[in-house]
């Protein structure tokens, strides 16, 4: 297939999705063995609880790397759009990380044994990464993470799976309908901002690595949860 | 632009027995702009290229 050139018909964000879409396949096959294991309902609020261990970093997350795109400004023409970029997604998901604790009191579990569970090295790993990224490399890296966690938002069709297979309460699923009716533009806006800022190729790499870094320990989270049984 | 696929991806593709010229265009012009580092990554994924259903995606931002 030589001959082809690459970059012709594509954009930095059609590029992205497409790498994306490569990786979260094992995800997506992780989600389905919990979703349609005969226990759903017993991993269930842990699968919540791990969620929220992730989703509680999201604003501070997005915080730093706003702060750290602020201070990049005057010498790297891609930061100033990427720190606009970041301020909005601030507001974008600010409670969100409560709106779980939320859905995980209506299942019984009370915020003060959630937020005092110890969260595992993946999740450590997986947010982690992004802040040694942020304040180490590039801020960004961070778009990549974004990316991936704003793609394939949970539809009502899988939502509804969801409340038949485990019996619980319409009420407890907030999270995930919120995020099923914002997450598509959430992402469409970001869309728009990685083809509108001034990337080069390594940003590309690293929005790519990002991303791809962070669907390898998407799986993970799922087996985990159902090793421990 | 790249009008051939990297060594690295060659290598990756053939470890995988997938065949480049079976590819899609547009799945070519992805592995196309892998770097290095992005194919550890699918490497270290340890998964074929088989497709999943997307649709049971569960995840929160």
């Amino acid at each position: 297939m030589s001959g082809i050139e690459i970059g012709a018909a594509t954009t930095p964000s059609i590029r992205l999705r497409r790498k994306i879409d490569l990786a979260v396949q094992p995800y997506a096959q992780s989600c389905r063995t919990l979703v349609t294991h005969p226990r759903l309902a017993d991993f269930w609020p842990q699968f919540l609880l791990t969620q929220h261990q992730i989703i509680r970093a999201t604003v501070p997350l997005t915080e730093a790397a706003a702060e750290r795109a602020d201070k990049m400004a005057a010498a790297d023409p891609a930061a100033s759009g990427l720190a606009r970029y970041l301020k909005e997604h601030v507001k974008e998901e600010l409670g969100h990380d409560d709106l779980l604790l939320d859905d995980l009191e209506l299942l019984g579990v009370k915020r003060a044994t959630a937020l005092s569970r110890i969260p595992s090295p993946t999740v450590a790993s997986l947010v982690g990464a992004q802040y040694y990224w942020i304040h180490h490399h590039h801020p960004i890296a961070f778009l990549g993470f974004v990316a991936l966690m704003e793609g394939h938002p949970p539809t009502p069709k899988l939502i509804q799976t969801l409340i038949s297979a485990t019996g619980f309460p319409h009420a407890a699923f907030q999270t995930l309908t919120e995020h099923g009716e914002l997450d598509p533009g959430h992402r469409d806006r970001l869309y728009r901002t990685i083809d509108a800022l001034p990337l080069t190729a390594e940003h590309e790499t690293l929005m790519g690595i990002s991303a791809m870094h962070s669907a390898t320990l998407l799986p993970p989270t799922i087996e985990e949860i159902l090793e421990q049984g | 632009m790249a009008t051939e696929l990297p060594p690295h991806v060659k290598k990756y593709l053939d470890d995988m027995e997938v065949s480049a010229d079976a590819l899609p265009q547009d799945a070519w012009e992805t592995f196309a702009s892998l770097s290095g580092g992005e194919i550890l990554l699918l490497r270290k994924l340890r998964k074929d290229l088989e497709k999943a259903d997307v649709d049971v995606v569960i995840k929160v931002h």
